[in-house]
């Protein structure tokens, strides 16, 4: 077995730095394990670009990163970008306008020795028989594909690749981001993601790092993201959720959705997110239908309860409600975040 | 799905990436850049001004330097605005070949345009001799004004046109739909929009015309630049010079404060994507007074002063002059120009990341201090940096290297403009790109930045080479004894035979600027 930190691609731990108007990075850590997809999500401003760009060092920051443990980044070294063995896809593919499609490529690899390598790249991207093309005769997403290829051929320890699909039109973006995934996953590459799309951020990842204010508030598997945010904010940040205010007592918080086990006590909010609400009939009403958004696969109802609560609930596309309809709604699961009264 | 916006704090971002390793070099640069005025001031300040002029004769050089530099900049803005209007803006016949005839007069220098209306004029002028017409040479004032106002032209012509091509004609349209005249049009609607672009025309002209010494020399008419040289000239004593040359300077720098206060009120409008131009239709009269006025202009400008070049020539020629007489100052000549091109170029490129990169208050200044050495008289720069040599650097005193440090101090601003601007052009990602595949600073500079800025480079170097070329006073300052170019021939050609051999080189002058030329024009007046 290796030790810990041979497992690791990326290693950063509190990397701090500020601007003059505003603080970019504020202690953030983060570690990726070699051959995985992390993301790192966020508002616009979080600091998440900033992060990849000191990692990449392209940026200085207080903190330490080490890549492959190796340190490149701490208070008495700075490994500058072109030793650290990091590839970059730049948001708008920074392509040299100057250069063919294969020098683009062959521009990380040593002189004479490339032939065969651009080759491959090539045929791993789906280029084909682009190479003596010029960067301005692409469309969107071939420029896309020789970005990663050029960031691919030197076989980097990790690739950062910030907000690469930005560019696409929605349509070849889905499309752009699954061959991606297949690219990343042959060539068995530890990468980085920064984007601000939660949709591919869960589609993409293995591991979603959600950031706030230049730190990483949590990073985990999408599924245990969505279902186990550390706190509110994550909560409503990823996905659709509704918050209603209690106090816990006794090992339990009462709200209007049913009794939930918390291990807090006081002032709490309870989180739940629209498909573990459920709707009935016949039992004793605490609801009325409020509003339906019918979607065909689906349907989001918003239900009124007692003291103005609005909560939504996501069902199938059967049973049929009306609006004004008196029901019982029950959460099946809900989290509990302790809230500052 | 959400579209992404770019990061708020790019700009700033970016800033901070630029390495320590151009500031320095930038620093290195502006060092000598620093030196003429400072040069100037402290000649003056530590030696004293030296036997002053008395002061009316100063007052009468002042007014006359004012009169000339106010008559000058006022009519060739009009004569560039006028002809930059008609070939960007009208449906004349052969809009774009008229466009480039009305900029080609640039590379005609002030003393070779004085010297075509010396050679035209009077009893044994061109004019008397083939057509039997003679008009007196118009010596003083109105020489003066003339051969600077028709040669300044094409300058106002040339920084108007791409201002006048941003501007949206509908505009135009608009008002003349809401019952204004096309005049009333022009100067209500494209006036006001035009104004940075002919507040700059106004700017380069009249900081032309200050620092003339050619044209007022040949055309003998008392102006700061001329009594300088005499000055300089006549006595041991190079005191009074410098103290002449100094309040010369504080004239450019008034001027220059001017044209930022006006620039500051003035509103700057960025360029806005053009669909169709749209040329104003002119009825077939319009049109025709159109043709007719830049054909005037164009035979003023360029024809006669041709002509007569070509007269001279002819004449020499057939009395047993050959071209061989000037190889020599022709070589010389394009020596010292493409010398102090390449180096304006070069270092050009650590000045312009820096200011075009950075928004500080020190690339501010360092922006500034290109700037104010250019726009410094030659003269002022000439006795500067003799008083310099002489003083610090005595081994370098008339050498052929300290003339090329001067022309390349003194142009290094045109040469910095146009590479800010290809810099401003190209994506400062492509260099972190170029680091991030496992290249380094310098492999980066000249495999990524130095080709993808290399027009601009290029552009900068064409303007640089023709100023070179064209420069007179500092050069007659500076230069080592014998070392003749062609600027320094012409206008020293003086008595038997003067207006033949003056002809020649004029010739061989404006032979070896028509490349640089059209290669910056080019780039200018690109539709």
């Amino acid at each position: 077995m290796n030790s810990a930190t041979d497992q690791l691609a990326i290693r950063a731990r509190d990397l701090t730095k500020s601007y003059e108007d505003a603080v970019a990075l504020d202690g953030f850590s983060l570690d990726v394990w070699v051959g995985s997809v992390v993301t790192l999500l966020g508002p616009s401003g979080c600091g998440k670009t900033t992060a990849l760009r000191v990692i990449a060092g392209f940026e200085k920051a207080a903190g330490v990163v080490e890549i492959r443990g190796r340190r490149v980044l701490d208070a008495d070294t700075f490994v500058p970008p072109d030793k650290r063995r990091v590839g970059m896809v730049f948001q708008d593919y920074a392509l040299f306008p100057h250069m063919s499609v294969r020098k683009n490529i062959a521009y990380g690899l040593p002189r004479g020795e490339n032939r065969r390598r651009v080759d491959e790249v090539m045929e791993l991207v789906g280029l084909g028989r682009l190479g003596s093309r010029m960067p301005g005769e692409l469309s969107g997403g071939q420029q896309q594909r020789v970005a990663l290829a050029r960031a691919l051929a030197p076989k980097p320890d990790v690739i950062l690749l910030d907000e690469p699909f930005s560019n696409l039109d929605a349509a070849l973006r889905d499309r752009v981001r699954r061959e991606l995934k297949v690219i990343l996953t042959e060539a068995r590459t530890t990468a980085v993601f920064v984007t601000h799309d939660q949709e591919e951020a869960l589609a993409t990842s293995d591991i979603v790092a959600v950031m706030r204010d230049g730190r990483v508030l949590q990073a985990d598997t999408p599924a245990h993201l969505y279902t186990n945010p550390v706190n509110e904010w994550v909560a409503t940040f990823l996905g659709d959720a509704d918050v209603l205010e209690s106090d816990a007592v006794g090992g339990f918080v009462d709200t209007v959705l049913g009794r939930f086990a918390t291990d807090l006590s006081g002032p709490v909010a309870v989180m739940t997110r629209p498909e573990d609400v459920q709707i009935s009939v016949g039992e004793t009403p605490n609801a009325a239908v409020a509003d339906i958004e019918y979607f065909g696969h689906d349907q989001l109802i918003t239900l009124a309860m007692a003291g103005g609560v609005r909560v939504r609930s996501r069902i199938g596309s059967r049973p049929n409600y009306r609006v004004g309809q008196q029901c019982r709604a029950r959460a099946i699961d809900a989290r509990v975040f302790a809230r500052s009264a | 799905m959400t579209v992404a916006a770019p990061p708020a704090r790019e700009g700033a971002r970016q800033q901070r990436a630029l390495s320590r390793g151009w500031w320095t070099a930038a620093i290195l640069v502006l060092i000598p850049v620093a030196i003429p005025p400072i040069s100037l001031l402290w000649q003056v300040l530590s030696r004293g001004s030296g036997v002053m002029l008395p002061a009316d004769r100063l007052f009468e050089l002042f007014l006359n330097t004012l009169l000339l530099t106010a008559a000058v900049t006022i009519t060739a803005l009009a004569i560039g605005t006028a002809t930059a209007w008609i070939t960007t803006r009208t449906t004349i016949r052969f809009r774009r070949g008229w466009m480039i005839l009305a900029a080609l007069p640039l590379v005609i220098p002030s003393y070779v345009a004085a010297l075509t209306i010396i050679g035209a004029t009077g009893p044994g002028g061109m004019f008397a001799r083939v057509l039997g017409v003679q008009i007196p040479t118009p010596y003083g004032f109105v020489g003066a004004w003339l051969a600077l106002a028709i040669f300044l032209a094409p300058m106002a012509h040339l920084i108007v046109t791409p201002g006048l091509q941003l501007i949206d004609p509908a505009t135009e349209e608009a008002a003349v739909g809401l019952g204004s005249s096309r005049l009333k049009a022009f100067f209500t609607v494209t006036v006001p929009q035009l104004r940075p672009a002919l507040v700059s025309a106004g700017l380069m002209v009249g900081l032309y015309t200050l620092s003339d010494f050619g044209a007022v020399s040949l055309l003998r008419f008392d102006t700061f630049t001329r009594a300088i040289f005499t000055l300089y000239q006549g006595q041991i004593d190079r005191r009074p010079a410098g103290t002449l040359s100094a309040i010369l300077m504080a004239f450019a720098i008034v001027i220059l404060i001017a044209e930022r206060r006006t620039r500051g009120r003035a509103q700057y409008h960025k360029t806005r994507p053009q669909k169709e131009r749209q040329q104003t239709d002119l009825s077939k009269g319009q049109r025709r007074l159109a043709t007719g006025f830049l054909a005037t202009i164009v035979t003023l400008s360029l024809v006669i002063p041709v002509g007569v070049l070509t007269y001279w020539l002819t004449r020499g020629l057939s009395a047993g002059q050959t071209i061989l007489s000037i190889w020599p100052e022709i070589g010389r000549s394009l020596t010292v120009a493409l010398v102090a091109a390449t180096f304006a170029a070069a270092i050009s490129i650590p000045v312009a990341m820096v200011t075009a990169r950075q928004s500080s208050r020190l690339s501010g200044w360092a922006e500034s201090a290109v700037w104010g050495t250019y726009a410094l008289p030659n003269i002022t720069v000439g006795v500067a940096v003799v008083g310099f040599a002489l003083a610090w650097a005595r081994p370098l005193y008339q050498t052929v290297y300290l003339l090329i440090a001067a022309y390349v101090v003194m142009f290094l601003a045109q040469s910095m403009s146009s590479t800010q601007d290809s810099i401003r052009r190209f994506n400062p990602y492509l260099e972190e790109a170029s680091r991030g595949l496992g290249h380094g600073q310098i492999s980066t500079l000249f495999r990524v930045t130095i080709p993808l800025i290399a027009p601009g480079l290029l552009a900068g170097a064409a303007l640089v080479f023709i100023g070179v070329i064209k420069e007179l006073p500092a050069t007659l300052l500076l230069r080592p004894n014998e070392f003749e170019t062609l600027a320094v021939r012409i206008w020293s050609a003086t008595g038997e035979g003067f207006l033949t051999r003056a002809s020649l080189s004029g010739i061989a002058l404006i032979a070896v600027s028509i490349v640089p030329l059209f290669l910056v024009m080019t780039r200018e007046l690109s539709d």
